[in-house]
């Protein structure tokens, strides 16, 4: 009885809740099956008529109205596309502005191609026709018989770097009334540089010497601003920074137990090519004479460089002036 | 929001503010002619702050203030004073030390010259005709507009130095380190000539941002065959170059002139 008694009880107490379905029963249709419900339109309004343009509105061309800011339009359309385009630059000289040990000038030159408006990607190479150590670092030698280390006065020949380029500003100025349009450019690049140590200074027994020192990673950043002249012509003006790891353990190839047996081989008088050195080490560029200097003298101021095992990151920040032809 | 992200983000926001630079229209001429900033008759006070660019035996790191009249809309007066936090760099003081472990009475350098460029810009007061001549704006993002003035300052006035000798040691305190205990110390004013290029970005009707690359030109003096036994000893030695050169100070600046 008391069984019957509890299975009446339960019976109506789930008949007082409402069933959930199984999952597996079926769902309400998805909302955006549903027909958007239709609310009628209000009748469009008459806008009321446009007050005619100030004399002082009147001025400013093509510009929003009832804005102070309309003097100056924010965005200016550029005049012409470089999408698509090919642009040369040539910056004839490139003087280093940040010299302490070594001072660079050279000629630089850059193929640009214009992927967006705003990005393009380039080959940049330069050469720098005069790479010596800077009058301070010579002012040291003279005068206190100090010297920067070899890493830290190493000099830059060349260098070809692959890179992007972002011009994420562009605006025009006014200089009294020449109109002239503009944009400020951003590039990194990443590539190698050729590097060589000075040995010798230019003096009274002769030129300057050099020794090489292989060839290094080189990175580049630089900012500048591009006028733009015409459809055709630009000019360019920024600074560049081209940066570069340094250690120095090799002379013309030689390591320093190399350059020892070279130099044991001079002081004995004999001939340098016998001297017993690595496969590397390029012996001929210590023979020879330079002037009326023996080359053979090199090779003490080159144990002298390696002979202290030196490392450093050097940058070469150049201010870069040059003018361009967009094809 | 790091450095590094904010960045990335910043040259997302770059690059597809880019992309949206593809209309081609001919433009107006007025457009930058009429000027939203008018700075004639307008006067300015600018503080700043400023630290040497490319810094060798010296470092500078400057504050100041300057005063501008403009009396034309490209043409200003400005008169402008500043105090120089300076001393020697690291490798200066190394210098220095390697020098006095070279002991001069055992004949190692017992004669040398004093360096160049090692005055210290302590302090300026200077006056001079700013010029600008270059009115302009740029589209940040594509959106907010920068107006902007580039100009040429050219002027001069009065420095006061300080020299502190890398060579010149009356006293020295240890040989095996190389410490000096009273260097030659020099002061002196000597006439400035001072040229900027500068960028003035208008924040609003009531002020701007200035950033600028100022030099400091001044003639050097220095010391030449100083005997180093002398002036270790405490006497006076040496004789001043006949020709000293030309010492150059190469500041950036960043400061904010608040029209008045």
């Amino acid at each position: 009885m008391r069984l019957m008694l509890v299975a009446l009880l339960l019976a109506s107490a789930a008949n007082a809740q409402p069933a959930e379905p199984p999952a597996s029963t079926v769902q309400p249709p998805p909302a955006a099956k549903l027909p958007p419900p239709t609310i009628p339109a209000p009748p469009p309004e008459p806008l009321p008529p446009l007050k005619p343009p100030s004399a002082e509105q009147a001025l400013s061309f093509g510009a929003p109205l009832h804005d102070p800011n309309v003097r100056v339009h924010v965005v200016e359309p550029k005049a012409f596309a470089e999408q698509g385009r090919f642009e040369l630059v040539l910056f004839p000289v490139t003087p280093q502005i940040n010299g302490k040990f070594t001072q660079h000038h050279g000629t630089a030159g850059e193929l640009v191609f214009h992927l967006q408006e705003r990005f393009a990607l380039t080959a940049f190479g330069q050469y720098n026709w005069y790479a010596h150590e800077s009058s301070f670092n010579e002012e040291l030698v003279d005068k206190v018989h100090e010297e920067a280390q070899s890493a830290s006065s190493l000099l830059l020949r060349w260098g070809a770097l692959g890179g992007v380029e972002v011009a994420p500003l562009y605006g025009k100025f006014a200089f009294y009334d020449h109109l002239v349009r503009f944009s400020f450019i951003l590039n990194a690049g990443a590539g190698v540089g050729s590097t060589r140590h000075q040995l010798k200074p230019s003096n009274a027994a002769g030129p300057a010497s050099y020794g090489e020192t292989g060839t290094r990673f080189l990175g580049d950043l630089g900012a500048g601003v591009r006028f733009q002249v015409g459809e055709r012509f630009a000019l360019r003006l920024g600074v560049r920074d081209l940066v570069y790891t340094a250690r120095v353990d090799k002379v013309n190839g030689c390591s320093l137990s190399d350059l020892h047996s070279l130099n044991d081989q001079r002081l004995a008088g004999g001939s340098l090519s016998s001297a017993q050195v690595g496969g590397g080490c390029d012996v001929s560029s210590f023979e020879g004479m330079s002037g009326s200097r023996d080359r053979g003298d090199d090779v003490p101021l080159a144990i002298n460089v390696v002979d202290q095992p030196s490392s450093d990151v050097l940058g070469e920040l150049g201010v870069y002036l040059g003018f361009s032809l967009v094809l | 929001m790091d450095l590094r992200a904010a960045t990335v983000v910043m040259g997302i926001a770059v690059l597809l503010g880019g992309a949206n630079a593809s209309a081609q229209e001919g433009f107006d001429p007025t457009a930058v002619r009429h000027r939203l900033f008018d700075m004639q008759g307008t006067l300015e006070v600018e503080p700043f702050l400023g630290t040497q660019l490319f810094q060798r035996l010296t470092h500078d790191q400057m504050v100041g203030v300057g005063l501008a009249y403009n009396f034309v809309d490209s043409f200003a007066l400005e008169v402008r004073a500043a105090y120089g936090f300076t001393g020697h760099t690291g490798l200066a003081d190394q210098i220095e030390q390697q020098l006095i472990q070279r002991n001069p009475g055992d004949g190692d350098l017992t004669t040398v010259d004093d360096l160049s460029d090692l005055w210290e810009l302590r302090a300026n007061a200077i006056a001079g005709l700013r010029w600008a001549p270059v009115y302009g704006k740029v589209a940040l993002f594509a959106e907010t507009p920068l107006h902007f003035q580039t100009y040429l300052w050219l002027g001069g006035g009065v420095g006061f130095l300080h020299r502190q000798s890398v060579v010149l040691c009356h006293q020295v305190t240890s040989r095996e380190l190389g410490s000096c205990g009273a260097e030659l110390d020099e002061t002196r004013a000597a006439p400035v000539v001072s040229v900027a290029l500068g960028l003035r970005i208008f924040a609003g009707k009531s002020g701007s941002a200035l950033l600028e690359l100022r030099s400091f030109v001044f003639k050097d003096r220095y010391r030449i065959n100083v005997d180093r036994s002398v002036a270790e000893a405490g006497g006076s030695t040496g004789t001043l170059t006949g020709s000293p050169g030309l010492t150059q100070v190469l500041m950036i600046n960043l400061g904010y002139s608040f029209e008045l």
